[in-house]
């Protein structure tokens, strides 16, 4: 006290002294009342306009919605990202267990109330999830009950935008947007580390053609399956596969485990006569064969205890090209044996059937290859049975004949401008165009000739295979497949179609000329023009009666 | 003395006011940009949402059968394309026609 009147009588305050108190406590008061407006205008920003942080959910869409959308060659939306609501629960906010959980089954009638009354009742648990991705309407229904301890997470949904389109191809993510199929998991973390979409090499159009044509084949020669890749040859970019039954990503717990085997690129077959031009191929590029070299067909020819014969079997001489085209066994067992079983598996190699396909795909089949390989087995692979290998690998092959001798790796996401295209010389230039031509000459005087397409030269080879059972190849199943490049003058596509196990139509049998060859000839000739391949306007040909096929299959769906 | 005291407790009390009223400005600045960042977010996810259904109308199963059966569209016959050097030609016959249908007209009427 003795300090503060000395500190007042040193501010010479005695003669105003009340003036001064006054003044004093006016201005105390007014910063009490100043400090009291500020608390009282703060409270109610924060009783009406909430805190300035933002929610757990806002922060976790953030961050979850980032994943990279995946699209087409042309940029056309294949998968995206969306948020949707999920409902969870804090279980210790929670008074009433049962009144909740009663609550919520009127709203999900599949809800388990006594496992969610034990899991709202465990102490242990601070968070529990309800149900994830509701629909608005469900969301408004919980909150018209106006329960206790219950709130929205917003999470993130996969959406796949053309539905099956693509499907086995593209995969699937689980429900934490985890890529766990096809190219979401083959390119999980590019995908998850966000940024710009993920470009395939897939053209939506040739796509939709493709499973369009492969959904009407198992209609028409009701297959057990089927399977189809398109791929452009100077670069390995394939612009369709698909595999029938097709499934549809957005329902990965409704597919069924025949229609998860993605035949295209998951699975192998003995393809067949598909194999012969490889033979003739190596033999030719060996040296050990000349183009102009005839052999006499007309006997069938007995390796061990197999007797080879040919289907439809040619009289007596028969040139390379002869083999080729009427596809006959002995011939090319004959020039298998010219070949000699160490080049044959060399070059079976070196165009990579011995091996699983180099790609960027998770679950892609390694070959089935012969136990043991020996003159039977050697004569055997010659023309397509005993080593099964997946379609994309043999399309993959053929790949050399459509590039002059050069062999591409299929590739399913668009290269990058400094990306280089790595090309392999498997067969010389000349070799590859001798195969060519006889692919063409298989299709318009060969097995053949119901792949023909006016104005895109398409050159074929068929395959039909006798699918091996428990007690031997069997007659009854077959696997049908047509291999082909278009145009053959400058082949810039190579086309594959496999079926598995077709039936005849009434009055045909069951062979590749009369299924996948006709299958073939109208995919090209939806694709070509979306895929910008110039038309060879030839002088068109007569239809022969082998060709009436393609009309009569196209008559059904009235294209 | 005294009015220094009442200047500096003045200045002071201005100071406490501006300082209060800078931060409260920030954090009004703050939840403002919060806000905008919230509604780009929104328009974003509008956006993805809308692209989203675009794509879906647009696949080619559903806008297939409709340019079939509305407008009569079908695959391209290699008859309906032409290169280059081709269409040059038919644009120089079809002047050529035109040419001569004029003579034709102009002989008539003499």
């Amino acid at each position: 006290m003795r300090l503060s009147n000395s500190f007042l009588h040193s501010l010479n305050l005695d003669g105003a002294g009340d003036r001064w108190a006054a003044l004093r406590a006016i201005m105390v008061a007014g910063v009490i009342a100043l400090m009291f407006g500020v608390v009282t205008w703060r409270a109610s920003v924060v009783a009406m306009g909430g805190t300035h942080e933002a929610s757990v959910a806002e922060k976790s869409v953030h961050v979850a919605a980032q994943r990279s959308d995946i699209v087409d060659r042309n940029g056309e939306l294949l998968a995206t990202s969306l948020t949707i609501d999920s409902l969870a629960a804090a279980p210790q906010e929670i008074w009433d267990a049962r009144e909740v959980a009663e609550g919520l089954a009127t709203v999900f009638e599949d809800l388990d109330v006594d496992q969610l009354i034990a899991r709202l009742e465990d102490p242990n648990r601070k968070f529990v999830w309800i149900r994830r991705k509701v629909s608005p309407r469900q969301r408004q229904a919980v909150y018209d009950l106006g329960l206790e301890g219950l709130r929205f997470e917003k999470e993130v949904q996969r959406i796949y935008t053309g539905g099956a389109l693509a499907g086995h191809l593209i995969g699937f993510t689980n429900v934490d947007s985890q890529g766990i199929a096809g190219l979401e998991l083959a390119h999980q973390d590019r995908l998850a580390a966000g940024g710009k979409p993920l470009k395939l090499t897939i053209d939506t159009g040739v796509q939709f053609a493709l499973e369009d044509e492969l959904k009407f084949a198992a209609e028409a020669f009701h297959v057990k399956g089927a399977a189809g890749v398109v791929i452009e040859a100077k670069t390995g970019a394939v612009r369709a596969i698909a595999s029938w039954p097709a499934i549809d990503p957005n329902r990965p717990g409704d597919m069924t485990g025949d229609q998860r085997l993605n035949r295209a690129m998951g699975a192998v077959f003995e393809l067949g006569s598909v194999f012969k031009p490889l033979t003739v191929a190596a033999a030719l590029d060996a040296g050990v064969l000349r183009p102009s070299e005839t052999f006499n067909v007309a006997q069938n020819i007995q390796i061990g205890a197999v007797t080879v014969r040919d289907r439809h079997p040619i009289s007596s001489i028969a040139s390379v090209t002869d083999i080729i085209v009427h596809s006959s066994n002995v011939g090319t067992v004959k020039i298998e044996q010219l070949l000699g079983l160490r080049q044959h598996k060399e070059f079976l190699d070196r165009v990579g059937l011995l091996s699983r396909p180099q790609v960027v795909y998770p679950g892609a089949a390694a070959p089935i290859l012969p136990v043991e390989w020996d003159e039977l087995t050697g004569a055997t692979i010659s023309y397509g049975h005993g080593l099964a290998v997946s379609p994309l690998a043999l399309a993959a092959a053929y790949t050399a004949f459509a590039n002059d001798g050069e062999m591409v790796r299929p590739r399913f996401v668009e290269p990058e401008p400094e990306d280089e295209i790595a090309r392999t010389r498997v067969v010389s230039a000349p070799t590859a165009r001798l195969i060519t031509d006889m692919m063409r000459r298989t299709v318009t005087d060969g097995t053949g000739t119901r792949a023909d397409v006016y104005g895109y030269e398409v050159g074929g080879k068929t395959g039909t295979a006798e699918k091996p059972g428990p007690d031997g190849y069997d007659p009854h199943r077959n696997i049908c497949s047509f291999v082909s490049l278009f145009p053959t003058s400058r082949p810039e596509y190579v086309v594959l179609i496999v079926l598995d196990e077709p039936e005849a139509l009434e009055g045909e049998g069951k062979t590749a000329a009369l299924n996948a060859a006709p299958l073939t000839g109208r995919l090209i000739a939806r694709i070509a023009p979306m895929l910008d391949v110039a038309p060879v306007l030839e002088k068109r040909r007569s239809t022969s009666d082998n060709s009436s096929g393609v009309r009569a299959v196209s008559d059904k769906r009235a294209l | 003395m005294k009015r220094l005291f009442a200047i500096s407790f003045v200045v002071i009390a201005l100071l406490a006011v501006s300082v209060y009223r800078a931060k409260e400005g920030a954090q009004a600045s703050e939840i403002k940009i919060q806000k905008l960042e919230q509604q780009i977010a929104a328009a974003k996810e509008e956006l993805r949402v809308l692209k989203a259904e675009e794509a879906h109308l647009s696949r080619p199963e559903r806008i297939g059968p409709l340019a079939a059966e509305k407008l009569g569209m079908g695959p391209v016959r290699p008859e309906q394309l032409k290169g280059e050097a081709a269409l040059q030609a038919t644009l120089a016959e079809s002047a050529s026609d035109d040419a001569a249908a004029l003579v034709e007209g102009q002989d008539a009427a003499e």
